[in-house]
């Protein structure tokens, strides 16, 4: 496997730390006069998800991890295991426990595309799309024609999530969500 | 605009030095000698010799033959260093003032700068530095920061201190413990233009080892801070020959302590020291000063040839 050099750090670059993979962030090189050379390095690590903030000696080297994303379409899932299918033809499909979903399984729509980060062919990491549209299937009745009082009330989505809508939205309507936030964004037309 | 930038940048300094009767010169870029310094790595050039990481030896050659007041805008090179804040081939100007003492030097920065800014200032915006510069011992800064003097505080305690900030853990003298603490603590926060003087004497370099004001021993140079970036580094020369040998060789124990290779001494520039007239030098990155007026995030903009 490949190593990489302080020098070659670089947002975005997938590396093994503590036996974790995980992706660079920012890598700023410090230099004091002319003292030693090191780069403070921030690190998500790909499993926890947690931030590292770590000092290398300039010139120190990572090994590689084989960490890959795909586009992948959500199939099903059975309750232990989420299904997914790569979109690049060639119909492989992987099945991702819970832990890999780390609570973006409420935003899961079968046949919607999402990403998968796979480690050594294992999907440690499932980003649902940033929008989704998913219908409403339980919420109190609307009151109708109130699309200015600025009100809000919990809606459960078809997925299981549960987000706050204006008060006019009714049960079997589709609405849009941002799955960074689990904010509302508006009523899909059908 | 860039092009025009550093244009109006180079001709301010020249017309400054040129004003005041120093003289420019230019030395070779290719060298004989490695620096000598532990952490600056020379790029080689294959039967050629190293390219310069600062025209400093060959200004002091100079220095012991004219005796008057030079100044050098040249390319320097220095292997690995890549950051937002290097480059290994960067700008830098060079100049040494025959008779100055320090305190002088530190006031003609100053009075550069002041006179450069004021040069592009109907091009180029500098409003947000701040004259006159701020100064302060690297006493005082270290004992506001860590409660700890650093020309006494013990090996342990400085290991401690570090090893607090995650410092990498290999073999470490007690320059490098200060240089780390110093740029991970200390240097960040010095945001208005800051001159920084009395260095630790291990962090002499070439400058000369004097007194400060409560009598410790100190070496005599200094650093201008702007923004966080050091722009600027000043010595009293040092014009003892067989001192400069002891440091040589002490910078050689440390690369062996470190896995590294051995610098043959530039013997040329040991002869040439005791000819040189009494004078303070410093040197200033040009594109760091770029950076530090445009507000740019990195200086590496500068050198786009796309």
């Amino acid at each position: 496997m490949a190593n990489y050099s302080t020098n070659e750090f670089k947002s975005g670059l997938k590396v093994m730390l503590e036996g974790d993979p995980c992706n660079i962030i920012e890598n700023e090189f410090v230099k004091p006069g002319k003292g030693q050379a090191f780069n403070r390095v921030k690190l998500k690590n790909l499993r926890s998800g947690r931030v590292w903030e770590r000092t290398f000696k300039s010139g120190e080297t990572l090994e590689s991890a084989d960490v890959m994303e795909f586009e992948m379409e959500f199939l099903y899932s059975d309750g232990t295991y989420w299904h997914f299918m790569k979109t690049d033809g060639s119909f492989e499909q992987v099945a991702s426990d819970k832990a890999a979903l780390d609570g973006s399984e409420i935003w899961l729509n079968e046949t919607d595309r999402v990403t998968v980060t796979l480690w050594n062919d294992n999907p440690i990491l499932v980003t649902p799309p940033n929008f989704v549209e998913l219908a409403v299937i339980e919420t109190d009745p609307g009151l109708k024609g109130d699309t200015a009082s600025g009100g809000s009330k919990p809606a459960t989505l078809k997925t299981g999530a549960v987000i706050k809508v204006p008060l006019f939205v009714n049960i079997g309507e589709v609405v849009r969500v941002d799955t960074r936030t689990g904010e509302y964004q508006g009523r899909v037309k059908q | 605009m860039d092009l025009l930038f550093r244009s109006e940048i180079l001709k301010a300094v020249r017309k400054y030095f040129y004003s005041t009767s120093v003289i420019e010169v230019v030395t070779p870029v290719i060298q004989k000698f490695a620096s000598s310094e532990v952490f600056i790595e020379s790029i080689e050039v294959k039967n050629y010799g190293y390219l310069h990481t600062s025209p400093e030896h060959a200004m002091k050659h100079l220095l012991s033959k004219y005796k008057d007041s030079i100044f050098q805008i040249c390319p320097v090179f220095r292997a690995n260093e890549i950051g937002s804040f290097h480059k290994e081939e960067f700008q830098m100007l060079e100049w040494y003032r025959s008779s100055f003492d320090l305190t002088k030097l530190l006031e003609e920065t100053e009075k550069l700068l002041r006179f450069v800014l004021k040069e592009i200032a109907a091009n180029f915006d500098c409003g947000h530095l701040r004259f006159p510069f701020q100064k302060i011992s690297y006493k005082s800064l270290f004992l506001n920061t860590f409660s700890e003097n650093p020309h006494t505080v013990s090996l342990k305690k400085l290991s401690q201190l570090s090893r607090r900030l995650n410092m990498p853990n290999i073999n470490h003298s007690r320059s490098e413990y200060l240089d780390f603490l110093f740029a991970l603590k200390i240097q960040p926060k010095i945001l208005t233009p800051t001159f920084v003087f009395d260095y630790p004497v291990c962090q002499a370099a070439q400058a000369e080892i004097s007194f400060d004001d409560e009598g410790e021993k100190v070496a005599n140079r200094f650093e201008l801070f702007i923004e966080g970036v050091e722009l600027a580094n000043a010595y009293q020369e040092l014009r003892d020959a067989g001192e400069l040998l002891t440091r040589f060789n002490d910078n050689n124990a440390i690369r062996r302590l470190h896995g590294k290779k051995e610098v043959p001494v530039d013997y040329q520039l040991l002869e040439s020291l005791p000819l040189m007239p009494k004078c303070a030098g410093a040197s200033l990155g040009i594109d760091r000063l770029m950076k530090i007026i445009s507000g740019s995030p990195d200086i590496n903009r500068f050198y786009d040839i796309d």
